[in-house]
């Protein structure tokens, strides 16, 4: 159910306008009526928005340094000032870590250009310059040195790498040397110089990643802190920002939306303030906030609605629509009793351990794991064992109850009786749809227009029911068939001559025409869609059973004990992946069902923005 | 060539395309979602969602079996036979090609929710649209299946 809001518009005198804000933020009830971001041109705006990307990068990049093995150990209270210091210092170290990992590789360069030559002092050279020699370096193949060289100057190798020589040549400065090399140039730098300057580097990277990692785990609620202040003060210059100046800048108007029942709360306030203010009901034209409103077990499937979008305003809340259908969808899926036991017992023992905002999620599971049960309960399906197959003793007196195409098949005419079933459940979902749908056409423009979408629903259901009894070979008296004729007569009156009030019959007669069109190709397709909820429950059981029979048949003919574990080590393997796929598989495609089929039948248009009250963060 | 042949043909043609299709599917909407995550790591559920869309016409496959399996039997006439294999190649053909394109469709969606564009919702439906055509192929399957009955 979708709560009733109204529409507050306020007359603030300019000098009262932040106090009467910081007020309105005390009370925390008013959906201020914001205007979007890149509508507002406000420095402190985009410093606060620039200063908040910086405060998420600084706590990402921290994040990464969290030792999982380690527990926290944050300094209890933390501060804002702290966590000021903290931004900057990781956005200054950051720089220097990228600074270091730019230097590391230059300088392993020049340790792998000096390396081959060893370890000499530079200022050797410069006093063999001094004494009129000079040293000349040079790298060629193996294959490339002339043993010449070496009678006609004072060659020394130095090293050999591989089949490369690396060696010098001792000459006069005057010398000029006639050999088919370039001298290579090294670096005025030592290599014992560079390999220090290298640790120091290294050392000074490690360094910063130690501050970084100390700050992770001391600093995370003075960020926390600092966040939050900034918001705060995000949202309330948003907010300052969205009252219009008028009257000269004296007057600001201000809107904004809250729920009926929390209307005496701020009637209260705005009694004792010195200010004009108008409440009125929405009109179709306005935007309105959006607060779902339902019961304890319809509540743990608003996440569903939100995944895709909140109801506008004049339209119905889908979700407590939703929800017995999803979790009857989801057993389907699933379709076996065992692995609904394991989720309800998981969610049931996690609900004790997880934080207040996924208790939700586990009571869900556990819903969901119930509707497994009972539909494994049904189809005899537990871990892969059909029990309708199975020659236990317990059983015997209610195998042929449970419902499989053995037991049932011949009653459907050679079908399966959950694919039927799932055909049937899908077209109950689809009227079900449209009849919301009517609902909704008669919330927004009144019952005149749902007419037709009613006379669907009756002609379809007129009609399975009519062909149905004909098709069962039950015998319709006379008097009864020209009761259904009449119902098809007054439905197709319906569909093709009132479908649009206001509008010639022509274009009432076109409207009906394009309808037949579009609920012939729909209504099939959709119905059909509805199939895989048989498909996915049937592969998930069969594959179950696979592996049972893999596990025992395959280790047949072993010893009592390694047969034992490699059982259980098979069926371990199996059903956690068989568990898995069927998970995923049990969320996705009743979401699908629900997203497209369902919401196309109910017209569901959505489109609505969250309420979201200005208040305090705490 | 035996009748049973031939319709065993068609189930293998039609099985074979329709989980080949899925397939590639669920690996193009895959090779989208490990691209979005390097943008958008916090939508990884719908990511999920949408790369198991095309995993849809592998289960057409599937149901097209079952229907067909109660009349693989070695007294199987040629009409019956060439029944299965016409549906098995229909399914099999339009299954493969419909999850192809499922995919493409929901890959742009993943990358689009990557980019931090709010189109989960619409993207579930537009790749509804090449799926309804195996819906169809499907549906003739259980029509011709009803006239080998």
């Amino acid at each position: 159910m979708i709560k009733s809001m109204k529409k507050y518009t306020f007359l603030i005198y300019h000098n009262d306008y932040e106090r009467f804000l910081l007020s309105i933020r005390d009370l925390g009830v008013l959906h201020v009526e914001e205007k979007k971001l890149d509508e507002v041109d406000s420095p402190s705006l985009k410093n606060a928005l620039s200063l908040a990307e910086r405060i998420t990068n600084t706590q990402l990049l921290l994040s990464k340094y969290i030792d999982p093995d380690q527990t926290a150990t944050a300094v209890e209270k933390g501060s804002l000032e702290r966590g000021k210091e903290v931004v900057d210092r990781v956005e200054q170290v950051q720089k220097e870590i990228e600074n270091i990992q730019q230097q590391l590789p230059i300088v392993q360069k020049e340790i792998d250009q000096v390396n081959p030559w060893g370890n000499f002092d530079f200022s050797s050279i410069e006093r063999l310059k001094e004494a009129g020699y000079k040293l000349d370096f040079f790298i060629c193949p193996q294959k490339d040195f002339d043993e010449s060289w070496k009678k006609q100057y004072e060659v020394v190798v130095v090293n050999k790498v591989g089949v490369t020589l690396y060696f010098v040549i001792v000459s006069k400065v005057e010398e000029v040397l006639q050999l088919n090399l370039d001298a290579v140039q090294l670096g005025q730098k030592s290599l014992h110089t560079l390999q220090l300057a290298k640790k120091a580097l290294e050392d000074k990277k490690i360094a910063f990643e130690a501050e970084l990692q100390k700050m992770a785990k001391e600093d995370k609620i003075s960020l926390e802190l600092y966040k939050k202040k900034n918001s705060s003060e995000l949202e309330f210059s948003q907010v300052i920002l969205s009252g219009e100046k008028k009257v000269e800048n004296k007057l600001i108007l201000l809107k904004g939306w809250l729920p009926v029942e929390q209307e005496a709360a701020l009637n209260k306030f705005l009694d004792k303030e010195c200010l004009y203010y108008d409440a009125a009901l929405p009109t179709p034209e306005d935007n309105v906030p959006i607060q779902l409103k339902n019961t304890a077990f319809t509540k743990l499937f608003e996440p569903i609605t939100k995944m895709f979008s909140l109801p506008n305003y004049t339209e119905l809340d889908p979700t407590p629509f939703l929800a017995p259908f999803f979790m009857l969808f989801f057993g389907l899926c699933m379709g076996d009793g065992g692995y609904g036991i394991l989720i309800f017992l998981a969610s049931w023992y996690f609900k004790k351990r997880v934080s207040d905002d996924k208790k939700s999620l586990c009571q869900l599971g556990q819903y969901l794991g119930i509707m497994t049960i009972v539909v494994g309960i049904l189809t005899g399906s537990f871990f892969g064992i059909a029990f309708d197959s199975v020659t236990w003793g317990w059983l015997a007196g209610v195998k042929e109850y449970f419902v499989t195409q053995k037991n049932y098949g011949a009653m459907f005419g050679g079908y399966h009786p959950l694919m039927v079933f799932a055909i049937v459940i899908g077209v109950v979902q689809i009227l079900f749809g449209m009849c919301l749908s009517a609902a909704k056409v008669t919330k927004q423009h009144g019952f005149a227009y749902a007419k037709s979408i009613i006379a669907w629903v009756v002609l379809i259901i007129t009609a399975v029911v009519y062909f149905g009894m004909d098709k069962l070979g039950v015998v319709i008296p006379e008097f009864v068939n020209y009761f259904f004729y009449f119902i098809f007569a007054v439905a197709g009156c319906f569909i093709y001559l009132f479908n649009t009030p206001g509008k010639n019959i022509i274009v009432n007669i076109a409207t009906g025409l394009w309808n037949t069109y579009n609920m012939a190709t729909g209504l099939l397709g959709d119905s059909l869609s509805y199939i895989r909820l048989f498909a996915l429950g049937l592969t998930g059981s069969i594959l179950g059973g696979v592996f049972n029979n893999v596990a025992f048949d395959l280790t047949a003919s072993l010893p009592i004990v390694p047969r034992f574990l490699l059982v259980l080590f098979i069926l371990l393997f199996g059903h956690i992946i068989n568990f898995g796929l069927c998970m995923i598989s049990a969320f996705v495609h009743p979401l699908r069902l629900t997203f497209v089929e369902f919401y196309k039948n109910a017209e569901f248009e959505g489109g609505g923005k969250a309420y979201k009250p200005f208040k305090k963060q705490k | 060539m035996e009748p049973i042949l031939l319709a065993y043909l068609g189930i293998a043609v039609m099985v074979a395309l329709s989980g080949i299709g899925s397939a590639f599917g669920v690996t193009i909407c895959g090779n989208a979602a490990v691209g979005a995550l390097k943008k958008n790591s916090t939508a990884t559920g719908s990511y999920i969602a949408l790369s198991a869309l095309p995993s849809s016409q592998g289960l057409y496959g599937f149901v097209g079996y079952v229907l067909l399996s109660t009349f693989l039997t070695p007294e199987l006439s040629y009409f019956g036979a060439a029944a299965i294999f016409g549906a098995g190649l229909g399914l099999g053909f339009v299954a493969y090609f419909s999850a192809i394109r499922q995919a493409q469709v929901c890959a742009n969606g993943i990358a689009a929710i990557g980019n931090g564009n709010d189109v989960f919702g619409t993207t579930m439906v537009l790749a509804v649209f090449p799926e309804l055509y195996a819906i169809l192929a499907l549906l003739v399957l259980i029509l011709i299946s009803g006239s080998i009955a």
